[in-house]
């Protein structure tokens, strides 16, 4: 009892502060929520599958909403593409049987294998991908402020679009992964007649370098990619749907967790650094120490950036 | 309570300036939202814009004292890292 005394309770015993609002002590706390944290990834990557996430992502809305994107920026809608689909299927497949989350598997095959593999002879080619995210708004938001992924939402040589969502486990921890492939294909190009003077395009042969890439990444010549076995988590067969549902019933996942954990922690300290404040101010103590109103403006700042945190991240 | 106002009003441009420094952190944080990398940034910034805050008030009250100087450290340490275990977890 005298602990928690004095951990809370300014007195003569711990100097008129409180002993949790002490240097070591939050120092002390910082690096426990990091072992937590640490603690949380090892948990999450032993195999262990206790969290989950659940979100309402279908390819439609992603769609829709890409069009949207364009059509307010004057431009042309793009058609989904079933082969295209397929592709961004087979993608999310890859990325979830071999554990990874980039636009190039650890083994090196590119996105562009993926178009060959459906089946789609492309001319232009793009890919964006999302994983974690709640909403399809937030997904797409993210890509148009994203200036990389932009360029491909936005991009005017793209007549053409196919999205997968897919759930599964990546890196231990359920995820929702989104792949969404833009491209054009060579009789398309070579039929339409360009709408800004672009002679190159329509003439190009069919398995050229996609001119606009993966985002962030640089041009990647489409070489014939490494064999690789594709295994398939898709849980969704129909050809374009992948609501994600998850069946287990978990619904807490590590951001979640981190989140709640994160805003009860600092809500204690803001709590004990105005009960220390009013205690002080009550006694009239006068004490060497930093302004509690300041402390509890800048951790109820950081209380409101935990709060407004979002999951969700893009390549 | 009246200690409390009475600190407000001595330092209303001082505290002025802090909730200033914290609207801008929050603003920012909120625009880049779909930025985290970005926002990492900002958090880094603000809170070392609060750091400095702490020193340069105590100092004009002249009582700027490195045990003060901790605490201010350690509560923006602990405030950085919290935000980072949210932005750099998918």
């Amino acid at each position: 009892m005298s602990f928690l005394r004095d951990l809370f309770l300014p007195d003569h015993n711990n100097d008129h502060r409180a002993g949790i609002l002490k240097p070591q002590a939050l120092s002390f706390l910082t690096l426990l929520f990091v072992g937590y944290q640490v603690f949380l990834n090892f948990f999450t990557l032993s195999g262990i599958k206790v969290l989950g996430y659940a979100s309402n992502i279908s390819p439609e809305r992603i769609i829709e909403l890409t069009n949207e994107k364009r059509s307010a920026q004057g431009l042309s809608p793009v058609k989904h593409n079933a082969l295209l689909s397929e592709a961004a299927r087979r993608k999310a497949g890859d990325m979830f049987a071999f554990n990874y989350w980039a636009h190039v598997s650890p083994s090196g095959r590119d996105p562009w294998s993926y178009f060959k593999e459906a089946g789609y002879r492309y001319v232009y080619a793009g890919e964006n991908l999302a994983r974690d995210f709640k909403d399809p708004e937030s997904v797409v938001q993210a890509w148009v402020n994203s200036p990389s992924h932009r360029d491909n939402l936005l991009n005017n040589k793209y007549q053409e679009i196919g999205v997968a969502v897919v759930d599964g486990t990546l890196q231990g921890m359920e995820t929702t992964l989104v792949v969404q492939l833009f491209g054009s294909q060579t009789r398309q190009v070579a039929n339409k007649p360009a709408t800004k003077p672009q002679p190159t395009i329509a003439q190009k042969p069919a398995e050229v370098a996609p001119k606009s890439v993966a985002a962030g990444k640089p041009a990647v010549q489409p070489a014939e990619s490494l064999v690789v076995p594709t295994l398939f988590l898709n849980r969704n067969n129909e050809s374009i749907r992948g609501y994600t549902e998850n069946n287990n019933g978990l619904i807490i996942n590590p951001f979640s967790l981190t989140k709640i954990i994160s805003v009860f922690l600092v809500g204690i300290i803001f709590g004990a650094f105005l009960f220390d404040f009013l205690l002080v101010s009550e006694r009239k103590t006068p004490r060497l120490s930093g302004h509690s109103l300041a402390q509890m403006l800048f951790l109820g700042f950081i209380i409101v950036l935990a709060i407004i945190s979002r999951q969700g991240a893009i390549i | 309570m009246d200690d409390l106002v009475n600190d407000i009003k001595e330092h209303r441009v001082h505290y002025l300036i802090l909730v200033i420094i914290l609207l801008i952190g929050l603003s920012a944080f909120w625009f880049c939202r779909y930025q985290k990398f970005i926002q990492v940034w900002v958090v880094i910034f603000t809170s070392l814009a609060y750091v400095a805050w702490g020193a340069i008030h105590h100092y004009l009250d002249k009582d700027l004292h490195f045990k003060l100087m901790l605490e201010y450290l350690s509560t923006a340490i602990f405030g950085v890292i919290i935000i980072l275990s949210l932005l750099l977890r998918v």
